[in-house]
């Protein structure tokens, strides 16, 4: 089967297209559809979907041509500031091969908690950035609207320039090419501890997370990997958001929470989500936190400062 | 291996150790050293002060049979501080103390008076950590005295992260600690993060200067961040460094310094568990 397609040529960076689709049936219509149309053409596909997805599309002729590359994304763990470097490194190994790419990405939204949902929401807007000027590939989205519930959906559809609908591949009318808009944080879960930190500080810093943590069984090597973390955003707020910052630290639901507040402001929206280049050596902290953490929360913003919230799994709910 | 870490007096100073002491300007060193000066007789050890700050009663505190050697020999008249007099001087009288018969040399260095005007904390480091591996491989005993109100905090804490041991009783110490663990070996110890990664650099500089192959045990180190990695990648690249061998790190250390992309990059660094 073939489909369609209409819009834009590929010339170069990412055609980024959105599928929604209802029941087992429906994903295999569209994301077989993709991968047929890329054989045809001699493309390579990079297939990222949760395994249950990955599991009927394995069963499938076409899912086992050595053309459709399978990735396990379970081991980036959940925080979706992982994926787009994971893809950007998967696409540049491709696009070295010589040969046009494809890739297909679900994520599993089972579970998923409002913070998550807000970072995803971002993740799927910021792709459009992050691939500016990459090799040109094409990556479809398959969104399944019995997990999604319909206003996050719609959200998350005005983040696609194109979309997969009755087999016609098309620019998306409902795109919204404009500045990402952001929810407002969730309060702080109250009670909260309150820590006003300035150089010389970072030991007590990790004190005050660690206080809050281990009571609630943080320990061992995840507590180590919590407290660098927590070291490179207190040590941002002293050397870039004005010597000094607030920290917060609290535990919902199984989770700890960091939230830091300084007067600094981060204009790059992709801070913390490249691959670290051979240079310059400075300015991988960021990377460091999110490779930490279960999820990372940052806004940031002139006259309101910066605000970092950081995720860490204690015990899964 | 060597201890490390706080202690409340120096009653229990053994031979190898390596003391930072912060004095405060209401301290005085008299009370404080007289004990230690004193143990120098009742352990038959030679007795040596850099500097004659034992003020405001030299006579009392300064016991019998000591060296008291003056600042000004030591300092030099010159431009640049030249801190290698003082190594030198302990070198000396250490092997003269073993040819005398002491078990050991004991020294109190009163840096107030012993650092010239103009030394920069990176000098203090390459002295301090030089003066470590010559303690280590000594029978001698080191207590450096560095005034509080001489010295800013700053060049203190960093002064104190290239000393195994520190007296004190109210802090906590620096985040980190670096010293002498055998020939070309250095230990660290504690955490290494954005406010001791100045000093870590310039102690690993300081290193490198006494072995281009540096060995560094990371045993008891707890963590390092992001900056204490770029540090360790940057002396790795700087001469006279031909390779850099760490050992002994833990899995955190580890997969941070994978996560940062530093096990494929371009610098003669190699992290074995």
């Amino acid at each position: 089967m073939t489909t369609q397609v209409t819009g834009a040529e590929r010339t170069a960076g990412l055609r980024h297209e959105l599928y929604s689709y209802s029941g087992e049936r429906q994903f295999l219509d569209g994301t077989l559809s993709f991968i047929e149309d890329a054989l045809a053409a001699d493309e390579v596909v990079l297939v990222s979907v949760p395994k249950s997805r990955e599991q009927i599309i394995r069963a499938e002729p076409a899912g086992s041509d050595p053309r459709v590359v399978f990735m396990d994304v379970s081991t980036l763990g959940r925080n979706p500031a992982r994926l787009i470097p994971a893809w950007q490194r998967w696409i540049s190994e491709r696009a070295e091969e010589g040969r046009p790419v494809r890739g297909i990405g679900e994520t599993d939204w089972r579970g998923r908690g409002a913070a998550e949902i807000a970072e995803l929401r971002y993740h799927e807007w910021l792709l459009n950035l992050a691939f500016t000027g990459s090799p040109a590939w094409w990556l479809l989205c398959p969104y399944d609207t019995d997990t999604v519930d319909p206003t996050t959906m719609r959200a998350i559809s005005q983040c696609h320039p194109f979309v997969l609908e009755q087999g016609v591949h098309r620019e998306y009318p409902d795109y919204v090419q404009e500045p990402f808009v952001w929810d407002d944080l969730e309060p702080a879960c109250d009670p909260f501890e309150e820590f006003p930190y300035r150089r010389g500080d970072l030991a007590a810093v990790r004190e005050k997370v660690s206080a809050c943590a281990v009571p609630h069984g943080l320990q061992g090597e995840r507590l180590r990997e919590t407290m660098i973390a927590v070291t490179e955003v207190a040590g941002n707020s002293i050397a870039h958001g004005g010597g000094h910052g607030t920290l917060r630290t609290w535990v919902q639901g199984g989770t700890l929470v960091c939230e830091f507040h300084d007067d600094g402001v981060m204009t790059d929206p992709m801070i913390g989500r490249r691959l670290p280049s051979p240079r310059p050596l400075s300015g991988r902290g960021m990377w460091l936190v999110h490779q930490l953490c279960d999820l990372v929360q940052i806004r940031s913003a002139q006259g309101t400062g910066t605000t970092v919230r950081l995720h860490i799994v204690i015990a899964p709910v | 291996m060597r201890k490390s870490g706080i202690m409340q007096t120096l009653d229990l100073v053994d031979v190898g150790e390596h003391v930072c002491w912060v004095v405060d300007p209401d301290q005085g060193y008299t009370a404080a050293t007289s004990t230690f000066l004193a143990d120098g007789e009742l352990f038959g050890d030679k007795v040596v002060i850099f500097g004659s700050a034992l003020e405001p009663s030299p006579a009392a505190g300064t016991p019998r049979g000591a060296v008291v050697v003056d600042p000004r020999l030591i300092r030099g008249a010159g431009p640049t501080p030249d801190m290698s007099s003082i190594l030198g001087l302990v070198r000396r009288e250490a092997d003269r103390a073993g040819r005398q018969g002491y078990r050991a040399l004991r020294v109190l260095a009163v840096m107030d008076q012993l650092v010239p005007p103009g030394a920069g904390v990176d000098t203090l480091i390459d002295h301090e950590l030089r003066l470590d591996e010559l303690v280590a491989d000594s029978a001698a005993i080191m207590v450096c005295a560095y005034g509080r109100d001489r010295f800013g905090a700053a060049t203190l804490d960093h002064v104190a992260c290239v000393h195994p041991r520190e007296l004190g009783s109210e802090w906590a110490g620096p985040s980190f600690r670096m010293f002498n663990s055998g020939p070309d070996s250095w230990s660290l110890c504690g955490v290494v993060d954005s406010d001791g990664a100045a000093a870590f650099s310039a102690a690993l500089t300081a290193a490198a200067a006494l072995s281009p192959a540096l060995r560094l045990r990371f045993d008891e180190l707890e963590l390092m961040d992001a900056s204490g990695m770029r540090a360790l990648v940057e002396a790795a690249t700087r001469a006279p460094v031909r390779s850099i061998t760490v050992e002994g790190a833990n899995p955190t250390v580890r997969s941070c310094w994978e996560m940062l992309g530093y096990s494929t990059y371009e610098a003669p660094v190699e992290l074995t568990p």
